[in-house]
């Protein structure tokens, strides 16, 4: 487990409780002031029914920073063949080692002094680098017809709202407590308790955030962790992430000796004598 | 969960109940599949790029790799003509690069906040400031040889091979970064391509610098030395494309499916492997094996096939991205279970 600023908040979303009621996706947009999703392949309001159960906001984005998934699991919820219901509250991770943050040319995005990922919209300049260097798939641009204004955004662990004492919107609205927000050491503490306690009831819970499961050795620990019951890939979450950032000097050297090698290639064509 | 550890070995240790077998539905696959996705939705997001990256990809290699093979044509050519060609394509092909850049960013307007940081971690920011190093070694260079056109061959001769060497780190950083730039996402087939996406592009950008320094020295006999020492290194540079880009084709295998397969495969195919690689090195190489000269005719096909196909490597990887970051089961063979690649 990486070492914590004093002040380092986080969240942990307990998949356990969520009732899919959506609180969360309400409190965010509202306290945010998100507007709604611009689907360009919705219809006129931009709703998009694709199946996917009561999920109609279907991923995180640039104007969704709270996303509930809902995966339905036929004869999985206990005797006689219910459905079990997988729902979890998806949120940016707010990574140790970031991608976004690594990817980022222009500085835009930073870590705060609560060791929460933050984009600075005064500086962005809508690049989009920071879009596909996501293992998560959390940032994207504000391309949205109406109201788009081409620039990086995602969830800010309501850096206003911290600055102020208070919790994020969603934590808050939160009736039954599955986001639980806090600082990050005690909750990961609490985590691995809660872990324990649902195994002892059967249930096949686990921690989603450490640097061994959901995080990686390259990205670290998550700020925003989850108590799954089910494989990763169920809630769209990769089980084995990777910072795609690690690779640049190999690549650069790997560019660096082609490109050697091509000129001096080019050089001993050009300069070689004694030829017919 | 341990990292070496399955949902299934999870639920057999603490007894949980498991999942009864379905049929299959759209989007969810059976239970017991360990690479069920959610829905078939996508997991990761696809880089914006089109049209005016794909062009900068192109140009922006090319801008490279004729500065850096004019700096070694100046020290090592005796036709004073390639560095010539060289300097004059490097500027002209850099001078639509940053216009392209700034269009593409969601807010033109501040493009100058590339040069607030340097990030070596990021290839976008060590990307931005090699276009800008190089673009105003490629200008300078490009002035240099203009005032020497009027005012003599020898004018300021020392300080212009000095220039030129001095722009070398910049150039050889711009003719290939963008490999690396793609590579360093977590696009399944531009990651998975590495390490060897890079040399692909920057044999393509030497081969296509190269087929554009013969296009403009034009295919006259005059110069019939000259023509078959260029007509030789492209045909290295060819060779080291062609078998960079076969080793990428063999590495991603299921995941290069967008580009290999399917509309963009019937472009891929002819165009950019067969057009763009394989046939001007055909055309090429038997007489340069021999030390004897190729028929005009035959390197200026060579030249626009390897032009073409240089563009339409950068426009099939562009798109074939934006597919593959569509495709959940890729990403998820990538990143999921105990088959986790990557450091």
């Amino acid at each position: 487990m990486s070492a914590t600023t004093p002040t380092a908040r986080g969240f942990l979303t307990d998949t356990s409780l969520c009732i899919g009621c959506k609180a969360c996706e309400v409190a965010c947009k509202q306290w945010n002031q998100l507007p709604m999703d611009d689907d360009p392949e919705g219809g006129p309001d931009g709703f998009r029914w694709e199946g996917t159960s009561y999920d109609n906001t279907h991923a995180l984005g640039a104007t969704t920073w709270r996303h509930v998934t809902f995966a339905e699991l036929p004869g999985a919820g206990g005797a006689g063949g219910q459905t079990a219901w997988m729902m979890m509250s998806d949120v940016c991770k707010h990574c140790a080692h970031a991608g976004c943050l690594e990817a980022c040319p222009t500085g835009a995005i930073i870590r705060t002094e609560f060791d929460t990922v933050v984009i600075q919209q005064d500086i962005c300049n809508g690049c989009g680098y920071c879009v596909p260097s996501c293992p998560y798939g959390v940032v994207e641009l504000n391309t949205t017809a109406q109201s788009g204004d081409h620039k990086a955004h995602k969830c800010t662990l309501c850096y206003d709202r911290l600055k102020d004492g208070l919790e994020p919107a969603c934590a808050k609205a939160c009736p039954t407590d599955s986001i639980q927000f806090g600082d990050l050491e005690e909750l990961r503490a609490h985590a691995e308790r809660r872990v324990r306690e649902l195994r002892g009831r059967g249930l096949s819970a686990y921690h989603y955030g450490t640097s061994d499961c959901g995080g990686s050795a390259t990205i670290g620990a998550l700020g925003a962790s989850f108590i799954l019951l089910d494989d990763p890939a169920r809630y769209n979450l990769p089980a084995h992430p990777i910072l795609p950032q690690s690779r640049t000097f190999r690549g650069i050297l790997s560019m660096a000796v082609t490109a050697l090698a091509l000129g001096a290639a080019t050089a001993w064509s050009l300069a070689s004598r004694g030829e017919p | 969960m341990k990292s070496d550890q399955t949902i299934e070995s999870l639920r057999e240790a603490v007894g949980a109940q498991k999942p009864q077998r379905t049929t299959h539905r759209a989007g969810l696959t059976a239970t017991d599949d360990v690479r069920s996705t959610y829905y078939g939705q996508p997991v990761i997001k696809p880089a914006h790029w089109r049209w005016l990256v794909i062009v900068y990809l192109f140009l922006g290699g090319i801008a490279g790799a004729t500065y850096t093979i004019g700096t070694v044509a100046s020290l090592f050519a005796r036709d004073r003509g390639i560095e010539r060609a060289a300097r004059y394509i490097a500027a002209g092909a850099f001078l639509p690069c940053p216009p392209l850049l700034i269009l593409d960013l969601g807010r033109p307007d501040r493009f100058l906040h590339m040069l607030r940081i340097v990030k070596l971690r990021s290839p976008m920011s060590l990307g931005s400031w090699a276009l800008f190093f190089a673009g105003g070694f490629a200008t300078l260079s490009a002035g240099l040889q203009l005032v020497a056109d009027v005012a003599g061959a020898e004018t300021l001769r020392g300080f212009r091979r000095m220039i030129g060497i001095a722009g070398v780190p910049f150039s050889i950083f711009l003719s290939g970064y963008t490999g690396i730039l793609l590579a360093a996402t977590n696009v399944p087939l531009w990651w998975r391509s590495f390490p060897f996406l890079s040399p692909t592009f920057v044999g393509s950008a030497y081969s296509t610098s190269l087929a554009a320094i013969s296009l403009f020295l034009g295919f006259s006999g005059e110069r019939e030395d000259t023509a078959r020492r260029l007509a030789r290194a492209e045909s290295i540079c060819l060779g080291t494309e062609l078998a960079a880009m076969t080793t990428v084709l063999i590495r991603l295998g299921s995941i290069g499916r967008p580009l290999r397969s399917g509309k963009l495969g019937m472009i891929f195919w002819p165009v950019t492997y067969l057009g763009g690689m394989v046939i001007p090195l055909a055309l090429q190489l038997p007489a340069v094996r021999q030390h004897r000269s190729v028929s005009p005719s035959r390197r200026r096909a060579a030249a626009l096939l390897a032009l073409l196909g240089g563009f339409s490597l950068r426009t099939l990887m562009i798109f074939a991205g934006r597919e593959s970051a569509r495709r959940p089961d890729d990403y998820f063979a990538m990143t999921g279970g105990t088959e986790a690649r990557g450091s």
